[in-house]
């Protein structure tokens, strides 16, 4: 193995003595992304929530501006009724698990899963078969509509992935404007382990129809819990 | 299916007669240029994007060797396990060593191109371990025993009866034609196949020096199924997919996306930076990252090609090409297809094998247009194109036309003889009859050649604007 790895280090080393004959790059690029992502960023709160809102949308996700936990447990309750769904996955130690438990009060065919009372293999297996899931994130990212979930601050992440329906709440304090600004505010050693999370899965692998449900959910409804 | 670039003319030719191919094809790909633009339009600093990618995959080609280096330390730092390939041979060996070791049945894959260069799914079946393709369309072309025809949409070439048809035969499922149904079939099979297996494997889109982690750019959520769920996960890169550090991640997010797919952002971009089994009782026990040399120091070698390392396989050149889109992606014979490929065939596997590739192009130079990282691909077809004649490469008939053209072009008599014959041959054809060229005019229409000649046109010219002037 050592072997390949000097051989491969020194032919690229060898290669590099070759002077470079690239193009140079325009002065002043860096300024001018800052510029142009300025110019299209929303200036407060309220826009950035509309601009998340309809990118989701754009990706097939569902949106639903909330101002109390109990709108989020009758909306999970009456969407978990509406699908027959009698699964709901908590990863546990979650903000939101309390909200998993009233569901479950309030619709009492609605039995709870939470991932971090199994253990590896026997947890993949359950929560596979489970069919819904209400989880947190990190951040929302208003540009792209995407959801950064870090492994770091999760007991699992598999509920994120393996149920057809997620159900995710956020707050305003955790929306950031776009990718720069996600990727400036995350951690280096928690972004080391971790997905951005945008819309419900889906392929387009048949003549470029858009199916969704892919391998992971076919339906995420986010909830921005605005709590006066 | 065994395939190769030096059968491209043969390829040709039969993707030119099936029209079933080409409508396919032309709807997929025209569906990826609409919605492209579409999300381009978007970004206000798309340019300064393009700008900005180029400058970080300079910086990270001409320092590889210290990018490598910084890479192997931090992921070394985070339990990750990293062996070096200098070829396929070598990548296979350290794969099925490593199967072997860890005592491995079944496999699951996310969609990777540098797998499909070292042809390992075909290595590890031929060995007696089941390995299977996730992503839908891999799955797909896996099942035809086909490589894929285009870098992101690997069946693209396939309607949904072939797929239907497919399926039915393959996995006894009851015949559908609806994408839906088709997807569910897939979904059910492989969702048994990830919860089971004992390795995952994946390629890289992009890998982060300063933190020793890598991520998998998707849409199905498979590759992050293959890479949560089996106890080993496996990555396998190309030594040049890497990044400096997070802080160039947003550039290549937001022009990847759109240049792929016409997606604004991807549905999943999964970081994987060590084995999180212990840590968060999930996720693989091990993970292992292959890095694949397979001639990249070689393209490396030359100070103005080792532009065509900056590639990060989005597929945006072949959608443009006009030329991938009458042939589509099997008629370039190798997995790296389209323009990019046609760069990439004759640095990977030599100017014999290779020596096709660089001609399959009109060099428009849309393909450069397009390019995410401005990578000037008609330039570098023109380049390859003069290495294959130095390589004494080229093809007989060009040889002998250029022969004679040189022949001519240093008698100057002859060569007006040459230029005046034919028109004054052409007037013992009847009516207005072109010179018969079998073959080239069978799709196209030949004029005749002007009587006067070339020269005497010119020179007429010349006398008129000059007495005009005066």
């Amino acid at each position: 193995m050592n072997n390949s790895r000097d051989k491969i280090l020194g032919a690229v080393k060898d290669a590099l003595q070759q002077p470079s004959h690239l193009p140079p790059t325009p002065q002043g690029i860096d300024e001018r992304i800052k510029e142009g992502l300025a110019s299209v960023t929303p200036k407060d709160y309220v826009g950035l929530r509309e601009q998340f809102k309809k990118e989701l949308e754009l990706v097939s996700g569902e949106f639903q501006l909330v101002h109390s936990t109990d709108e989020i447990v009758t909306a999970i309750s009456r969407m978990m009724q509406e699908s027959n769904y009698t699964s709901l996955t908590i990863a546990g130690d979650g903000p939101y698990d309390g909200l998993a438990q009233r569901v479950t009060e309030k619709n009492k065919a609605v039995q709870l899963v939470k991932a971090s009372d199994y253990q590896k293999t026997e947890r993949k297996e359950k929560l596979a078969a489970t069919e819904a899931a209400l989880v947190d994130v990190n951040l929302a990212v208003a540009d792209v509509a995407s959801l950064a979930l870090l492994y770091d601050d999760t007991p699992s992440s598999l509920p994120h992935f393996l149920p057809l329906t997620i159900f995710v709440v956020i707050k305003p304090e955790q929306l950031v404007a776009n990718l720069f600004e996600l990727f400036e505010k995350l951690p280096a050693e928690k972004a080391k382990n971790m997905t951005l999370i945008t819309g419900p899965s889906r392929t387009a692998d048949v003549e470029k129809v858009l199916v969704l449900g892919a391998h992971g959910p076919k339906r995420l409804v986010v909830f921005m819990l605005e709590e006066k | 299916m065994e395939m190769t670039p030096s059968k491209t003319k043969q390829y040709i030719k039969e993707a030119l007669k099936d029209d079933h191919l080409r409508t396919a094809v032309d709807k997929a790909t025209q569906t990826a240029l609409h919605k492209r633009e579409d999300k381009v339009d978007q970004i206000p600093y798309w340019e300064d994007l393009r700008f900005k990618a180029y400058a970080v995959k300079q910086d990270v080609i001409e320092h590889l060797d210290q990018y490598l280096e910084e890479f192997e330390k931090n992921c070394k730092q985070n339990g990750i396990h990293v062996h070096w390939a200098a070829d396929t041979e070598e990548a296979q060996k350290i794969i099925f060593d490593l199967v072997k070791e860890k005592n491995v049945k079944t496999i699951v894959k996310s969609k990777s191109l540098t797998t499909e260069e070292i042809h390992l799914n075909k290595f590890l079946i031929d060995k007696g371990i089941e390995t299977l393709e996730t992503d839908l369309g891999e799955y797909i072309v896996q099942l035809m025993d086909q490589i894929p025809s285009h870098l992101t949409a690997p069946a693209l070439h396939l309607t949904r009866q072939d797929i239907g048809k497919l399926f039915q035969e393959k996995l006894g499922a009851d015949y559908t034609e609806d994408p839906e149904e088709l997807l569910q079939i897939a979904r059910k099979k492989l969702r048994q196949k990830f919860l089971a297996a004992d390795m995952g494997i994946s390629g890289v889109n992009f890998a982060i020096a300063d933190s020793g982690s890598f991520c998998v750019v998707e849409n199905e959520a498979n590759a992050h199924l293959t890479v949560s769920l089996p106890r080993i996960h496996l990555a396998v890169m190309g030594i040049e997919k890497l990044l400096p550090d997070k802080g160039a991640l947003p550039v290549f997010l937001k022009l990847l996306a759109p240049s792929a797919t016409g997606q604004k952002a991807t549905s999943y971009v999964n970081f994987i930076g060590g084995p999180s089994s212990e840590k968060y009782n999930e996720g693989p026990k091990e993970v292992h990252i292959l890095l694949l040399d397979n001639s990249r120091s070689k393209i490396l070698a030359d100070s103005r090609l080792r532009e065509t390392l900056f590639c990060i396989r989005c597929g945006a050149c072949l959608n443009i090409c006009p030329v991938y889109q009458q042939v589509g992606g099997h008629a370039y014979g190798w997995v790296y297809m389209g323009p990019i490929g046609s760069t990439l065939i004759p640095q990977y596997l030599g100017l014999v094998e290779g020596k096709y590739a660089p001609f399959a192009s009109s060099l428009c130079g849309a393909c450069y247009e397009v390019c995410p990282v401005r990578i000037n691909i008609p330039h570098h077809l023109l380049k390859l194109r003069n290495k294959v004649v130095e390589a004494g490469q080229s093809m007989k008939g060009e040889k002998m036309g250029i022969a004679v053209w040189a022949f001519l072009a240093k008698h100057p008599m002859l060569y007006r003889f040459a230029t005046w014959f034919p028109a004054q041959l052409q007037k013992l054809l009847p009516g207005e009859m072109a010179f018969p060229a079998p073959g080239y005019a069978k799709e196209r229409a030949i004029g005749r050649f002007d009587p006067k000649g070339f020269r005497k046109k010119l020179f007429k010219l010349e006398k008129d604007s000059k007495k005009s002037s005066e």
